[in-house]
């Protein structure tokens, strides 16, 4: 049961994109088209739970014990980015059409402040294994759902009749904030 | 002692991942086409995106890939057409160099203002508004092409006017993308005639815009066939003709390169009075020519007379 209500939590309340500012550059950028919004939610959703994985067991088994909890930042970044790279290298040899279906999207989210987001919430909230699993993999699925509502809506919005000075990062930020409005309304679905 | 650990942790962690990325780099290796790598070497490497391709290197991957059957690489032109047919191995495909040109002669003084931007100093800022000349369609003179121009080829002169240089343009075609009123066409570099002119308005609404613009009178279809006139716009469309064709033009909106630069003949007063001379002088030559064909018809009638 709490597990299911973390899920919902990591997923609608706590959107990632919506109500806690994180990824808003793949948000933006990788939201022309339905596609490419779906291969970059695919490999945010993959990199999001592997590297949560990773930096939870480094944390947990190397730096508490040593007492370096302030290295977290920029051992994360340094493990998150290594990681990403082996990813696509391992891909690229045993699944090459994965590869080009995640195409730029994956060296990309190395740097996705999304990922280091969740990476470092997981351990400042104190999750155990499995609820770090969860909230990095609802997390991620909570990403994935903006951008595609999000992707669909500005695919619509490219053919819409709009008065010009709406036209472009005007009216797809405006969406945004609408976005992110109607995502206020799951605030009330967890009591407390 | 202390300060030691968390340098041997961060220099532990940041060795162990070097060593594995270079280890499983080469596990994980995956051979390449070794003419991805030729081709990229003689591509021009501006990485400008004219061919749709993310960047040279993808390019030369579409190449090897669809075995050269993807559009030229607008850069480079015939010579690097016939380098990538000899590296894949099939027959060259038909291209010509090709650069840019502002279809417009419009200058301060030929053409009508409708008003003054006040603001920012910009096309795209000023085509929201409308442009500051009478006519839609002249070039508007704040030079968003030439800050897109990788190769500083455009130029605003004093006129109000940009104009290329065809000897700096690559042909890159970003400032086509870029001009808000599509004042900027691609021409072949071997063209010698333009039709510096851009306005589909019809003729009354274009001549009360410009001194300088195409009213669509096809005089110049006329002498050569090579114009062609189309949305209330002539323009030419074979390589060269005889610069006499383009004395037709009673706006004077046609320039041969082979006789005037596109600067000169926008902006130069002399090149201007040189034209006008030689367009008088060839007027005169025309009427002359009619005046001696048509005496030759009147002895015929006066000797059918009596």
């Amino acid at each position: 049961m709490e597990l299911l209500l973390l899920a919902i939590n990591a997923m609608l309340i706590g959107n990632l994109i919506l109500s806690k500012f994180l990824g808003i550059c793949p948000f933006l950028g990788v939201s022309r088209r339905l596609s490419t919004a779906l291969g970059m939610s695919m490999a945010v959703l993959f990199v999001m739970v592997l590297a949560s994985t990773v930096t939870w067991t480094l944390f947990y088994s190397l730096l508490k014990p040593l007492h370096l909890e302030y290295l977290r930042t920029i051992l994360f970044i340094l493990v998150i980015a290594s990681l990403v790279q082996l990813v696509e290298m391992v891909m690229q040899k045993l699944s090459p059409a994965l590869y080009e279906a995640l195409g730029i999207y994956l060296p990309l989210i190395t740097t996705n402040c999304a990922i280091l987001g969740v990476a470092i919430d997981s351990i400042e909230k104190g999750y155990g294994f499995l609820p770090m699993i969860v909230y990095s993999f609802f997390g991620a699925c909570g990403f994935a759902l903006a951008l595609l509502l999000f992707a669909g809506i500005r695919e619509r919005l490219e053919t819409a009749d709009m008065p010009q000075s709406f036209q472009g990062a005007a009216s797809s930020l405006i969406v945004a904030g609408i976005l992110s409005l109607a995502f206020m309304g799951f605030s009330g679905l967890v009591p407390g | 002692m202390s300060i030691l650990i968390p340098i041997l942790v961060l220099t532990g962690v940041g060795v162990v991942a070097g060593v594995a990325l270079a280890y499983f780099s080469r596990v994980f290796y995956v051979p390449e086409d070794p003419r991805v790598d030729r081709l990229e070497e003689i591509l021009p490497g501006a990485n400008c995106g004219a061919c749709g391709f993310a960047g040279c290197r993808d390019y030369a991957k579409g190449l090897v890939a669809k075995n050269g059957d993807v559009p030229p690489c607008p850069v480079g032109g015939k010579a690097t057409a016939e380098k990538v047919a000899a590296i894949l191995g099939v027959a060259v495909a038909d291209v010509e160099d090709q650069v840019a040109l502002v279809r417009c002669a419009g200058t301060r003084e030929r053409a009508a203002a409708r008003g003054t931007m006040v603001g920012v100093r910009d096309c795209a800022g000023a085509a929201l508004l409308g442009s500051p000349k009478a006519c839609r369609f002249g070039c508007m003179g704040f030079g968003d092409c030439g800050t897109v121009c990788p190769t500083k080829a455009i130029t605003v002169y004093a006129g109000g006017v940009a104009v290329v240089d065809a000897d700096l343009c690559i042909g890159c075609g970003l400032c086509v993308a870029k001009c808000p009123i599509d004042c900027i066409q691609m021409v072949p570099k071997s063209r010698r005639v333009h039709v510096l002119c851009n306005s589909r308005d019809p003729a009354l609404v274009t001549r009360a815009a410009c001194k300088v613009g195409c009213i669509a009178c096809n005089l110049c279809t006329k002498k050569d066939a090579a114009f062609v006139v189309a949305s209330n716009v002539a323009t030419f469309t074979g390589a060269s003709c005889d610069p006499e064709a383009c004395y037709a033009c009673p706006n004077d909106v046609i320039v041969h390169t082979d006789r005037y630069g596109v600067l000169a003949f926008i902006e130069s007063a002399e090149a201007r009075a040189d034209y006008e001379a030689e367009k008088t002088e060839f007027k005169e030559k025309e009427k002359a020519a009619r005046a001696a064909a048509r005496p030759a018809r009147e002895p015929k009638n006066a000797g059918e007379q009596p």
